[in-house]
C-alpha cells in the first residue's frame, strides 16, 4: 500500500463509521494543516479553531469525497476555504494571497509573512520536541541514523535506500523501525504530559 | 525487542511499505496508533524545513483542540457509506461504460459481417451480373485455364517441373467437374456482358 492508498483506505474505513480511522488521518495531518492555516490567520487562537473547523467539516463531508484528489489535497482545499471563510467573516483580510501554495499543499517561502504569536508555553514545547527529535538522531547509530534521514529528510523509498546502503530490503525496514523507536522514546516523556495528549 | 518488532508493520506501513492486512492491524491495536501518531510527529519534526524558526514550529496543540475535536466527531457520525459505495463506485461505473461500448463495438461488428456476408445474395442479378463481369476472362470465348495438370507438359512449359502427385491429381473426376462448373460460369457471364 502506497502512502496515498492508506490514506484512501483509512478514509473509507472512516466513511464507514469507524472514528479511529479519522483519527489517525488526523494524527498525521493536523500539524502540516495547522502550520499551513497558520499562514493565513495570525493569531494563534484563531488558528486553533479554523483547523478545528476545517477538520470537522472535512469529517462531515467525507461521504462525498471519492479519492479523485490525494486526502491531503482535498483537506488543504477545505482547510483554505475555511480560513478565507473566517477571516470574510471577521472582516479581516487574508494575510498571503492564495496562489503562493499549489494544488498538492505544497508551500513556497512565505517567512516574512508568517504568523508570530505563538503561547510562550506552546513556543516552547514547540523547541523542546524539535530539539528532542534532533539530538536522538544525532545519538543514533550511523547505519540507523543514515537509514533514517534517507526515508524521513530525503523521501527515498525502501528499494531505493536498500541500494544506496547496499542492504536487503528487509534490513531496510527494520533499521527505520528501530531508529523511530528509540527517537519516539526519547520523546515519550514530553508526549505523555496531559497537556500534549492526542485526542 | 519482541514488542518492537510485533509493531515494526506500523513504521512500514506509514511508509507505504506493506499490504492491507497490517492496515488492519493497525485499526484494531490502541498501541499501534500511539506508535504511528509518533512515528508522524518525529516525521513532522525531521521534515520540518530548516528555515523554519521555533515560533513557527506547530508540533503541539493544545489539549482543548484535540478535546474538541474528538467530542465533536463523536457527535457527528459520519453517515455511513456502503461497503459497495466506496471507491468501487467509480469502478462499477466505469465497468458499466466499458462494458457499454463493447457491447456497441460488437452489436456493429456483427451487423457489418452479416450484411458483408448477405448483401450480394440480396442484390439480385444486376448484381451478380456484375460480378460475374468483374470476373470475366478478358476473352469471351476462351477458356479457363486448367491448373498444372498435363497441359503443363506443353512444349513452352516443358522445363516446368511438375510434381507426379500434382500430375495425377489432374486425373481426379472432381477437379474436372469444376473446372467444367468453372467453364459454364464463365461462359454465362460473357454472354451476359455481350448483352
Amino acid at each position: 500500500m502506497k502512502d496515498r492508498e492508506v490514506d484512501q483506505a483509512l478514509v473509507e474505513r472512516a466513511q464507514q463509521g469507524d472514528h479511529k480511522a479519522f483519527e489517525l488521518l488526523v494524527s498525521k495531518y493536523q500539524r502540516r494543516l495547522t502550520r499551513l492555516l497558520a499562514r493565513f490567520v495570525k493569531d494563534e487562537h484563531e488558528v486553533n479553531d479554523v483547523t478545528q473547523e476545517a477538520l470537522i467539516k472535512a469529517y462531515s463531508a467525507l461521504p462525498n469525497f471519492r479519492g479523485e484528489s490525494a486526502f491531503y489535497t482535498w483537506l488543504y482545499r477545505i482547510g483554505i476555504n475555511t480560513a478565507k471563510n473566517f477571516l470574510a467573516t471577521n472582516g479581516k483580510k487574508m494575510v498571503i494571497s492564495a496562489d503562493v501554495a499549489n494544488e498538492e499543499g505544497e508551500m513556497f517561502d512565505l517567512s516574512d509573512q508568517l504568523a508570530d504569536d505563538h503561547t510562550p508555553e506552546a513556543e516552547m514545547m514547540n523547541r523542546e520536541i524539535l530539539q528532542t527529535v534532533e539530538a536522538a538522531v544525532a545519538r543514533l547509530p550511523e547505519d540507523l541514523r543514515r537509514a533514517i534521514t534517507l526515508r524521513e529528510m530525503e523521501g527515498l523509498s525502501y528499494d531505493e535506500i536498500a541500494q544506496i546502503m547496499d542492504c536487503p530490503i528487509g534490513t531496510v525496514r527494520s533499521r527505520i523501525f528501530r531508529a523511530r523507536e528509540v527517537i519516539a522514546k526519547d520523546l515519550r516523556p514530553l508526549l505523555d504530559t496531559s497537556e500534549n495528549q492526542r485526542w | 525487542m519482541t514488542q518492537e518488532k510485533n509493531y515494526e508493520f506500523v513504521s512500514s506501513l506509514m511508509d507505504g511499505e506493506l499490504s492491507d492486512k497490517e492496515f488492519d492491524q493497525l485499526l484494531n491495536d490502541k498501541e499501534a496508533q500511539d506508535k504511528w501518531h509518533a512515528y508522524h510527529l518525529i516525521r513532522d519534526c525531521l521534515q520540518q524545513p530548516q528555515q523554519v524558526s521555533d515560533k513557527e514550529a506547530r508540533f503541539v496543540l493544545d489539549a482543548e483542540f484535540s478535546k474538541k475535536l474528538a467530542e465533536t466527531v463523536q457527535d457527528r457520525p459520519v453517515a455511513p457509506v456502503k461497503r459497495s459505495n466506496i471507491g468501487q463506485a467509480d469502478v462499477v461505473v466505469a465497468g458499466g461504460r466499458n462494458f457499454y461500448r463493447f457491447a456497441v463495438a460488437a452489436s456493429i461488428m456483427a451487423v457489418s459481417v452479416v450484411a458483408w456476408q448477405l448483401w450480394p445474395a440480396t442484390q439480385g442479378e444486376g448484381v451478380m451480373n456484375t460480378a460475374q463481369q468483374n470476373t470475366a476472362p478478358a476473352k469471351a470465348n476462351s477458356q479457363v485455364v486448367p491448373v498444372a495438370a498435363k497441359q503443363l507438359a506443353t512444349p513452352e512449359n516443358s522445363n516446368v517441373v511438375v510434381p507426379t502427385a500434382a500430375v495425377q491429381s489432374q486425373d481426379v473426376p472432381a477437379v474436372q467437374s469444376a473446372v467444367q462448373v468453372e467453364k459454364a460460369a464463365s461462359q454465362a457471364g460473357a454472354a451476359s456482358a455481350v448483352q
